[in-house]
């Protein structure tokens, strides 16, 4: 064993400039694969990850939950908020209006999304994260203070609204106008993007207010927080079937459990995945042939030396292992060097996705794709390996120890 | 120069299983980006290529497109229908509205989407690519008739609707004329879920006056995207609001589109070419072994009077004919798999598309395969053409 292990090392390293070309042939095939893998988790975590700070909540709309369907049925009462408060399990219930209204600041008039929430209900549907990023955790502070139970006509606005949207931005303390009456802004949230950009353009005001601008006491949204995630699920059947009898009508509502949402997207991220994966495997492939080639071509060139080994007594297992043993010591230092190169890869490219798109995605490296590369990589080896390797085996010592 | 063909010929000959494996090895690389490079393009053609035909058309809705999401800012009154009408170049305006209502079907209550509209319009929409599964589309003249999407007939009641039977829309009654068939993956949330009315019906169906989208066909294409923009300033300037109206020629459609279906095929294609730097170093490496082998010849061809320059020609010659090699057999196997791709992907998604093989694609294909050859086959071939004859010859 030993003896064909430093055999191995002897004809690799005689040939230094063709292993090394093996080698970088694997290394890139196994890179590719691992760098995709890492960013697919990493982007995988950036978006469920926001979700999963919120498990135990459920999104309750009066819609169909389907892709492509846009718009609502229509709209909730006080009535469900009461019928769904009162499901056991239910820890919060919470209800949020909103409608685009026209909102005026210098002259410009936009039509801009409210949100009618109570401001001791903010935590319970946004989280911790929004408040967090508030606080300064994540670089980009935002300013003023949040909502007061006890505030009249004032809002908080998403950053869109203060930076972007008119030509002048807005600041904290500044007024706009809402649907014709003034309000005073008192905070400015922090830059959320990605996935929570609805937060960035829309203004936040309490329920009394949200009321008496809008007209009407319609609830667009109502968030549920249970207190056991595990009957997450049958709260959000039941509160279906309340709200839909209160409404005399079937699939008016629908409860999304955010394990559910999770789920989904999760089944979505494993099928790009899968396809980009196999598409980079493509590389694999070529990688194989390429050891297949030195591998021949070792063979061929030690045709002399395999005679002489079979004449003095080598068996063809002897042989065969020799080969295979070549194969997969160049495929697995190839598996290692793609891990390493992957990962770097990998890093790199989130970092180039972060600057060109401003989305926070960090590469997840996980063991098991490391280890799992440098498994597939020594596999391919040793596959590609197995035709020389039993070509070199099979020879007759006579005839191979004629060859010059 | 035919002397240099026929020598890198014999000398791809003698290592037969070993020029096999660099030409299978870009083909593969090869046939990879042909392959997607098709299919991309199938699929962007079975989804533009139906646009193409209403070029004329502009869409305009209240609302605006951030990203990918569409946000409603309201909706459209007939004084701005009013003013889009008397717009110069304009040949032809329709308007469409849709909203849910409550819709009863024996006792049983479901809200719905209802879209009424011009009903020859919709039927260039829908009623051509989806086709109706029984009865007969809309008449402008059928006030209590209505057309169901698929799903509305089949999942969303308790009991299957039929031609002729009665439903009730915000109280008052309509018949069944028609069931749309069961669309197809890309019609799929644009009818299955829908019932389809006159705009008069609708209008009275909905108890409304409000317009969700315009649909305005131009005289002369090229002027679309002025008309576009004036439509956009004629509303915006009703509701004294800036920002308030999209209109979206098809033609910035398709556009819109083919930018999203080429960062999409761009990525897929930068993914796949990682198999063609493989494949080149796969080429490097049987060159240099083809130098290794040959150093006594080349040693010899220097000291009868070859030139370096004739020597570098002549190992570039060898690794560019592999890699043509390698790209034409790529170009045969991606059009293969690419067919085979679409053939199952169609199936499989219920999207019904051909692979779409365009001739610069193919050349595009080979032309990369020679690069690589060219470029992989550099290095060994000056390390060739500097040797020192005397060195050389001297090699056993």
């Amino acid at each position: 064993m030993r003896d064909s292990f430093s055999l191995t090392y002897r004809n690799i390293s005689e040939r230094k400039a063709r292993a090394a070309l093996t080698i970088l042939g694997i290394t890139v095939g196994i890179g590719a694969v691992i760098a995709l893998v890492s960013i697919g988790y990493g982007m995988e975590e950036s978006i469920t990850g926001q979700l999963v700070e919120v498990a135990d909540v459920i999104m309750v709309t009066p819609m169909r939950m389907e892709l492509g369907t846009v718009g609502t049925f229509g709209s909730f009462t006080d009535r469900d908020l009461e019928a769904v408060d009162r499901i056991a399990g239910v820890k919060d219930a919470v209800a949020m209006r909103g409608e685009m209204e026209e909102v005026e600041y210098r002259g410009e008039t936009f039509m801009v999304q409210i949100v009618g929430i109570e401001p001791r209900d903010i935590t319970a549907v946004f989280g911790e994260t929004v408040q967090l990023e508030e606080d300064g955790g994540a670089g980009t502070e935002a300013s003023g203070r949040a909502l007061r139970d006890n505030d009249h006509k004032t809002c908080e606005i998403g950053y869109s609204i203060a930076k972007d949207y008119f030509d002048d931005e807005i600041d904290v303390n500044d007024r706009i106008t809402i649907n014709g009456s003034k309000f005073r802004v008192v905070g400015v949230l922090a830059k959320q993007g990605g996935f929570r950009s609805n937060v960035d353009s829309a203004i936040y005001v309490t329920t009394r207010d949200s009321v008496s601008i809008l007209d009407n006491e319609d609830i667009s949204i109502i968030f549920v927080r249970v207190r056991d995630i595990g009957e997450a699920e049958e709260i959000a059947a039941e509160i279906e079937e309340r709200i839909d009898d209160n409404h005399k009508l079937d699939d008016f509502t629908s409860a999304m459990t955010m394990g559910s949402a999770i789920e989904q997207m999760e089944s979505i991220f494993g099928i790009l995945q899968a396809v980009l994966i196999a598409i980079a495997s493509i590389s694999l492939i070529v990688a194989a042939m390429g050891i297949m080639n030195t591998i021949l071509m070792s063979v061929m060139e030690r045709t002399h030396e395999i005679g002489v080994m079979k004449a003095i007594g080598a068996k063809n297992r002897n042989i065969l292992s020799l080969f295979l043993m070549e194969a997969g010591v160049i495929s697995v230092i190839g598996g290692v060097c793609g891990c390493i190169a992957g990962v770097i890869g990998a890093h790199a490219i989130t970092f180039g996705i972060q600057a060109a798109f401003d989305v926070e995605i960090a590469a997840i490296v996980k063991p098991e794709v490391l280890i799992g590369g440098i498994a597939v990589a020594m596999f391919v080896g040793i596959l590609s390996g197995l035709y020389p390797a039993r070509k070199a085996s099979k020879m007759s010592p006579v005839e191979a120890v004629r060859y010059e | 120069m035919i002397d240099k063909f026929l020598m890198a010929y014999r000398s791809i000959r003698e290592r037969r299983t070993r020029s096999i494996l660099t030409v299978l090895g870009i083909a593969v690389g090869i046939a990879a980006i042909v392959a997607l490079m098709s299919v991309g393009y199938g699929m962007e053609e079975a989804i533009t290529g139906e646009l193409t035909g209403m070029a004329d058309m502009i869409s305009v809705f209240p609302g605006k497109i951030t990203g990918t999401t569409y946000v409603e800012l309201g909706s459209f009154t007939d004084r701005d229908v009013k003013d889009v009408k008397r717009i110069a170049g304009i040949k032809d305006i329709s308007t469409m509205t849709f909203d849910a209502v409550e819709v009863e079907y024996r006792n049983e209550k479901v809200p719905i989407f209802i879209i009424g509209g011009d009903t020859e319009e919709l039927a260039g929409f829908y009623v051509e690519p989806v086709g109706l599964k029984e009865g007969r589309w809309l008449r402008e003249n059928d006030y209590k008739g209505c057309v169901i999407g698929d799903r509305v007939a089949n999942d969303y009641f308790d009991e299957v609707i039929h031609v002729n039977d009665k439903l009730i829309l915000n109280g008052e009654k309509f018949i069944v004329v028609g069931i749309f068939e069961k669309a197809s993956t890309l019609y799929a949330s644009d009818v299955d879920p829908y019932i389809f009315l006159t705009l008069r019906a609708a209008k009275e169906a909905l108890q409304t006056d409000e317009i969700n989208y315009i649909m305005v066909r131009v005289y002369d294409i090229d002027e679309a995207e002025e008309i576009a923009e004036e439509i956009k300033e004629a509303i915006n300037d009703n509701h004294g609001l800036d920002d308030f109206a999209t209109a979206m020629t098809m033609g910035s459609m398709i556009e819109m589109m083919g930018d999203v279906f080429n960062i999409i095929r761009g990525v897929l294609v930068g993914i796949a070419a990682i198999a063609l730097v493989v494949a080149s170093i796969g080429i490097m490496n049987t060159m240099l072994m083809s130098v290794m082998e040959r150093t006594h010849e080349i040693g010899v061809m220097k000291a009868i009077g070859a030139k370096s320059s004739d020597i570098l020609s002549l190992f570039l010659l060898e690794s560019s004919m592999v890699s043509l090699v390698g790209g034409v057999v790529g170009c045969v196997l991606g059009v293969t798999v690419a067919i085979v791709i679409s053939l199952g992907a169609g199936t499989a998604l219920g999207i019904e598309f051909g692979a779409v093989v365009k001739p610069e694609v193919l050349f595009g294909g080979m032309a990369v395969a020679m690069l690589v050859g060219v470029l992989s086959g550099f290095y060994p071939a000056r390390k060739a053409s500097r040797m020192s004859p005397v060195e050389a010859v001297r090699y056993e």
